[in-house]
């Protein structure tokens, strides 16, 4: 069976005039998105996953300096101009962010915001667009859709209204759907609920999704595939078998040592010595040589480079 | 909503009562002042100041009926207009200030919300750098050198407007005064937008109308407006304050017959009941402004507007 | 990989400080005003009460030795406007100081203290805000005379009500820290506490705020001053010199130009300079 890619990243980076200096988010970032899969970007803050994500809709600010090639359906998405992308954002990939509260509109009802993209980019009617919105409410299991649907956004929880986020992504019928850590605001219990409902919705709406995170075991219940960031780079791709059983890269491994201590699997909390670095200036060697204990001499002086096969690859000098 | 109405209203009456209180006593006290009785008054002249102003009774009764006579609308009689009673005055003065007030305030909003919003859209550009620096101008330059250099332009050397006067409110007459008001006010405006504008750009839920593939204009109408504008309603407060202020200024520059000018000329010829009369008018109606100010922000805030129907 | 240092808070705000061209100008107008007031009345031969008969009225010029002018009466303008900046600047400060002192003793008792004190004295505040201050002044000046003192006093009660908040704020923040708790295991009084502890945590809002706070009170002066309602002859200020300046600029306009751009570059380096201050002190702060 021939699965078709529909996003193709290859070297991309990010970066940012400061005050202090150019930030690196993004360096050399490359990963693939295969349509019907999904696929777990997963790392610490400050390791760019949402940096990157927002530059493929051109979300970034104006001082973001953006190379690369990020292709979609033959276009590049980083040299689209404004009306392009706009059909991109409106029609084809949707985002859904991390505080459902501050990331809808608190001064408009919850149905402007439902409907405005139907409207004004589909060209479709007040009326059917309400009706649509509403049934995707009910779909997103909201009590008292038709009634609540008027409402503003401080009166639902946080809950429901991520609900109402994924929502108003999926009206949209979207082929790609990036959820930048949808959960991590939410209580542990509605985090599950939360994840139950994009799981029976994905196969529904034939979605490819992006699933952003820390959490190595929303990685586990949620994805096919998984790339790993660390400082910025993609340091670990693999299926999700292989990530988890034969971590390969240091990072990854010690990433999965912290998150199996944390669900008391092992008597002592693991975590990785030191701190992520800041990401100013350029970089020589691997970012992970400070924290990591396998490291080689030949670390220090040259970045390592992604090798291996589509079922599994990773930047680090031990495998070369 | 009902609730905030009450709780501001109920805030906004002590400090009426205050502004009253503080008004009665300094009257009182003023030395050289219509109750200085220093000097032994002709037993006549006594007997009919006791009876107008209840001076043999207690304190707190003079005071009560100080306060039934504001309740009633009477300020007492004029000191310097004989035939006069404060509350003509004032009746006479107000609307004239209202009105230069009123278009200052409308002008202000608008060229200031506008001037700010495109700053804010267009930042650190020249426009933008130029708005900050004329609005710290109009921050900076007193109203009362910013007055005479515009009628030294345009009444002088061009001769556009009249230099002064009312005229009965023709329009030529109106437009230098109406300016001069609004310019400090048209700066506050413009900052408090732009940084208002500003800050809504950077929030969340405006990068969610962008990665909805909304277009522009509509998002910057539709989704950033509104919140935009709220610091602005609230400064209206304020704003009415410095506008009343000001006019004692522009007022008598400009030679306008309006409470301000009444006022200024009360203050330097002694006339206290007019002075006091003022005081106490343009206080209790800069609260009651700043009530429905209050109310209209309220409004405006779904969180306030309908508070008390979570689900 | 090279990990920057990060430099210390003192010096970000250094560093911002002289990124703002603006503020670093105002800063040097300033400063170049100040010694020029205080100087300059030496170097001229006039004084600012003595009647120039050969030249009352006169436009600027080199010859007669009157670089601003003389005005109607003959004085010499340059004198009389360093005179007036001087009793402005002055006021300026000294009414300020009041209001920081009245604002900050204040805000930190209420915040110190708390509870139903803190409510109390906040409610007060709340009141005072929506109170035409500025009436109030002319009344006092009206009913109790033009006395020096009282002008000091009344202008610098009408600022505190922004200093007191903000200083609550503060020692509300303060309050909860640790080294406070210890301090006061240890017995410390309240007062001690008060100013060992939370003073010198606000050094940086109190120096924004008298900054900003000085041109306001200069404009409160300079607009008394103007009504007729303020300093009193033989000193002047300068809003009495624009007043003056005013009445006579249809025939002598100098009267009036020097003292107005003199009190606007006052005010506006100023206020450049607390705008400046503020955002190099809380960057975060939308400029």
């Amino acid at each position: 069976m021939k699965i078709t890619l529909l996003l193709d990243i290859e070297n991309m980076s990010v970066r940012f005039n400061t005050e202090q200096g150019v930030v690196h988010a993004c360096r050399d970032v490359s990963f693939q998105l295969h349509e019907g899969e999904v696929l777990g970007v997963v790392g610490e803050s400050g390791s760019g996953k949402t940096q990157l994500m927002l530059s493929l809709l051109q979300l970034l600010p104006e001082n973001a300096n953006i190379n690369g090639v990020a292709l979609y359906s033959d276009k590049d998405l980083l040299k689209l101009n404004r009306p392009d992308i706009n059909q991109v954002r409106s029609n084809e990939i949707a985002m859904i962010f991390q505080d459902p509260m501050s990331s809808l509109n608190p001064y408009l009802k919850v149905s402007t915001q439902l409907t405005e993209t139907l409207v004004l980019n589909q060209q479709i009617d007040k009326q059917t667009a309400l009706k649509k919105a509403i049934e995707i409410l009910e779909k997103v299991r909201i009590p008292d859709a038709a009634t609540r649907i008027h409402d503003y956004p401080y009166q639902f929880s946080g809950g429901m209204r991520q609900r109402i986020m994924i929502a108003m992504a999926l009206l949209r019928k979207p082929k790609i759907l990036i959820a930048d850590e949808p959960t991590t605001a939410l209580d542990v219990t509605v985090q599950a609920e939360i994840l139950a409902l994009l799981k029976s919705l994905r196969d529904e709406f034939s979605l490819s999704i992006i699933f952003i995170t820390h959490d190595m075991s929303i990685v586990a219940g949620q994805c096919d595939r998984v790339a790993v960031m660390y400082a910025g780079q993609t340091v670990e791709q693999a299926i999700l078998d292989k990530l988890f059983y034969e971590p390969k890269h240091p990072y990854t491994q010690g990433l999965l040592a912290a998150a199996k201590s944390q669900s008391g699997l092992t008597d002592n909390l693991v975590s990785i010595p030191g701190q992520p670095p800041r990401n100013v200036g350029v970089q020589i060697g691997c970012a992970f040589y400070p924290r990591c204990d396998k490291r080689l001499d030949v670390c220090e002086q040259v970045t390592p480079v992604m090798s291996g096969s589509d079922i599994q690859q990773q930047a680090c000098h031990l495998y070369d | 909503m009902i609730e905030y109405f009450i709780r501001r209203l109920l805030g906004a009456i002590p400090t009426i009562f205050i502004i009253i209180l503080v008004s009665f006593f300094l009257i009182r006290l003023a030395p050289g002042g219509p109750f200085d009785f220093d000097k032994s008054l002709a037993p006549e002249i006594q007997a009919n100041l006791n009876a107008k102003f209840h001076l043999d009774e207690p304190v707190y009764k003079q005071f009560g009926f100080y306060l039934k006579g504001i309740l009633q609308g009477d300020f007492g009689p004029s000191f310097q207009y004989k035939n006069y009673t404060v509350t003509e005055l004032i009746g006479q003065g107000f609307p004239v200030s209202m009105q230069l007030g009123l278009s200052a305030m409308a002008l202000a909003l608008l060229l200031g919300s506008a001037a700010g919003i495109l700053a804010a859209y267009r930042q650190n550009s020249k426009f933008d750098y130029g708005v900050m620096t004329i609005s710290m101008l109009g921050i900076s330059v007193p109203n009362f050198v910013m007055a005479p250099i515009l009628i030294l332009l345009f009444a002088i050397m061009f001769s556009i407007f009249p230099a002064g006067g009312w005229n009965d409110g023709a329009l030529e007459n109106r437009i230098l005064p109406i300016v001069t008001l609004a310019l400090p006010q048209i700066a506050y405006i413009a900052r408090i937008s732009r940084g208002s504008m500003i800050e809504v750009l950077r929030s969340p839920f405006i990068r969610t109308a962008f990665s909805k593939g909304l277009p522009t204009f509509y998002i910057l109408t539709r989704h950033a407006l509104k919140p935009t504008l709220l610091p602005v309603i609230s400064y209206m407060g304020p704003a009415i304050a410095g506008i009343i202020t000001g006019s004692v200024v522009v007022e008598q520059i400009y030679g306008i017959p309006g409470l301000g000018r009444y006022f200024v000329q009360g203050a330097l010829n002694r006339d206290y009941t007019l002075v006091m009369g003022v005081v106490v008018f343009y206080g209790v109606f800069i609260i009651l402004l700043n009530l429905i100010v209050d109310l209209l922000y309220g409004w405006l805030d779904p969180q306030i507007r309908l508070q008390g129907k979570k689900a | 990989m090279s990990e920057i240092e990060s430099l210390s808070p003192r010096k970000q705000i250094w560093l911002r400080l002289k990124a703002n061209r603006a503020a670093l100008a105002s800063m040097f107008l300033i400063g170049l005003l100040m010694i020029t007031v205080l100087v300059a009345p030496w170097l001229s031969p006039f004084n600012g009460e003595d009647i120039d008969y050969e030249a009352i009225a006169s436009e600027p010029s080199i010859t007669t030795g009157h670089l601003f002018g003389t005005d109607s009466l003959g004085r010499d303008l340059f004198v009389r406007t360093m005179e007036g900046s001087r009793i402005s600047l002055a006021i300026g400060l000294v009414a300020t100081l009041v209001s920081l002192l009245i604002g900050i003793n204040y805000g930190a008792i209420a915040g110190y203290f708390g509870g139903r004190v803190d409510a109390v004295m906040m409610r007060i505040v709340d009141i005072l805000y929506a109170m035409p201050f500025m009436f109030f002044v002319i009344l006092l000046m009206v009913f109790f005379g033009r006395n020096i003192f009282l002008i000091f006093f009344a202008i610098g009660a009408i600022n505190w009500l922004d200093i007191a908040r903000i200083v609550r704020g503060q020692t509300l923040a303060i309050k909860q820290q640790d080294y406070v708790e210890a301090a006061r295991i240890y017995g410390a009084s309240h007062w001690k506490i008060i100013q060992r502890h939370i003073v010198p945590n606000l050094l940086g809002i109190v120096v924004v705020y008298i900054t900003l706070t000085i041109p306001q009170v200069i404009l409160v002066e300079s607009f008394l001053s103007f009504l007729g309602l303020g300093i009193q002859e033989p000193m002047t200020s300068l809003g009495a010199l624009v007043s003056e300046g005013a009445n006579e600029m249809e025939s002598y306009s100098w009267t009036l130009i020097f003292p107005a751009v003199f009190l606007s570059i006052i005010l506006f380096c100023f206020n450049f300079i607390g705008d400046g201050l503020r955002d190099a002190l809380d960057p975060k702060q939308v400029k």
